[in-house]
């Protein structure tokens, strides 16, 4: 006959088993803080996030744009109307005198010049054309 | 005399600077549910992965202490563990019990470490050379240190097998398959593992001069 113990069946070492094991069950234990730093470094990384529009912000998003350029436009308005011209009359008062259109030139005298020194030489004839000087 | 020994060597070595902590750990509020904090842990949320981290990591270090003795291989082996358990975690159906099954994961991870060092299986020695003396009385449930200390007293042989039997549940046949032993071996290094808990128990209650102290017992197998 075998003792109980022998074949692993035994009164007491089934107690010590089940004390045990509700010890074994209760007990807790805390590793290094930085443990999960170690953790963490196996874990895949985490997407950047990208910022996106809420719905209610899309919807307002043609508004928003209509409003800028009406703005855009009304300013290029103002300053194509109001206040180009205005630049223009104070730029114009600084200048000089205006030229009349039309300059009535009338017929000039005939260039008087010393034959012995310009013969041959070609000489304005009063209407802004050269000619061929001729002997005074 | 040699269980003795063998228990104040492993003491002095292991756990001397590894308190056993029972801390509460606080989470998140929007993280108070496990099913919404799983669920933010399957975006890879953070937050939700510390949080989940925070909560079960002291039941799980204690579960891979029990198979590992050494604190820092005991860490490595949680660490590995909860990079597994969160690559798996779309494999959780929720079905069953979550702390169960990061139990699991954690056990398979100590176990492949203690299978990489080649774990050495002890025979069991012929029946009388082993006999202890009577037991003294015992408690529903032992407290944490005297859990440790028992433990300690096991070759790592037996102690992994009482470890996946006793405490963990498994049958035979399946710590058979885990630890690639005969299921013989597997019996027999359980009935080895309770000859020398029982000569640690009486000698720890002997050290002791009276019984050990009685923790209320709420729960059992």
């Amino acid at each position: 006959m075998t003792h109980p113990a022998a074949d692993g069946h035994n009164d007491d070492d089934d107690a010590l088993g089940r004390a045990l094991r509700a010890g074994a069950e209760r007990q807790r234990a805390q590793p290094d803080a930085d443990l999960w730093d170690r953790v963490e470094a196996g874990l895949p990384p985490v997407e950047a996030r990208v910022r996106r529009l809420r719905p209610r912000a899309k919807r307002r998003l043609p508004a928003i744009a209509a409003t800028l350029l009406l703005a855009l436009a009304a300013s290029l308005y103002f300053l194509s109307e109001v206040a180009a011209p205005a630049a223009r009359v104070a730029a114009a008062g600084d200048a000089a005198p205006a030229t009349p259109e039309t300059l009535e030139v009338g017929p000039a005298e005939a260039p008087i010049v010393n034959a012995a020194l310009y013969e041959g030489v070609r000489v304005p004839d009063g209407r802004g054309v050269l000619q061929a000087c001729v002997r005074c | 005399m040699a269980t003795a020994l063998h228990l104040s060597h492993h003491a002095g070595r292991t756990l001397a600077a590894a308190p056993r902590v029972a801390k509460a750990v606080s989470a998140p509020d929007v993280y108070a549910e496990l099913p919404r904090l799983l669920e933010a842990c399957r975006r890879n949320d953070r937050r939700a992965q510390r949080a989940l981290y925070e909560r079960f990591t002291p039941t799980l270090f204690a579960v891979a202490l029990r198979y590992v003795r050494h604190r820092e291989t005991a860490q490595d082996v949680l660490a590995e563990a909860w990079v597994k358990a969160f690559g798996k975690l779309a494999s959780f159906s929720g079905s069953g019990s979550f702390e169960g099954w990061l139990k699991r994961i954690c056990t398979n991870e100590a176990l492949m470490h203690l299978r990489k060092r080649r774990l050495r299986f002890d025979e069991l020695p012929e029946y009388g050379q082993a006999r202890a003396a009577s037991t003294p009385t015992i408690p529903e449930a032992l407290e944490s240190e005297t859990v440790d200390a028992l433990l300690d007293a096991l070759p790592e042989g037996c102690r992994t097998v009482f470890n996946l039997y006793e405490i963990e549940g498994y049958k035979h046949r399946e710590i058979a398959e885990l630890l690639d032993v005969s299921i013989n071996t597997s019996k027999s290094q359980l009935i080895l593992a309770k000859r020398k808990l029982r000569e640690a128990y009486a000698q720890l209650a002997a050290r002791e001069g009276r019984g050990l102290r009685h923790v209320p017992k709420h729960h059992s197998r």
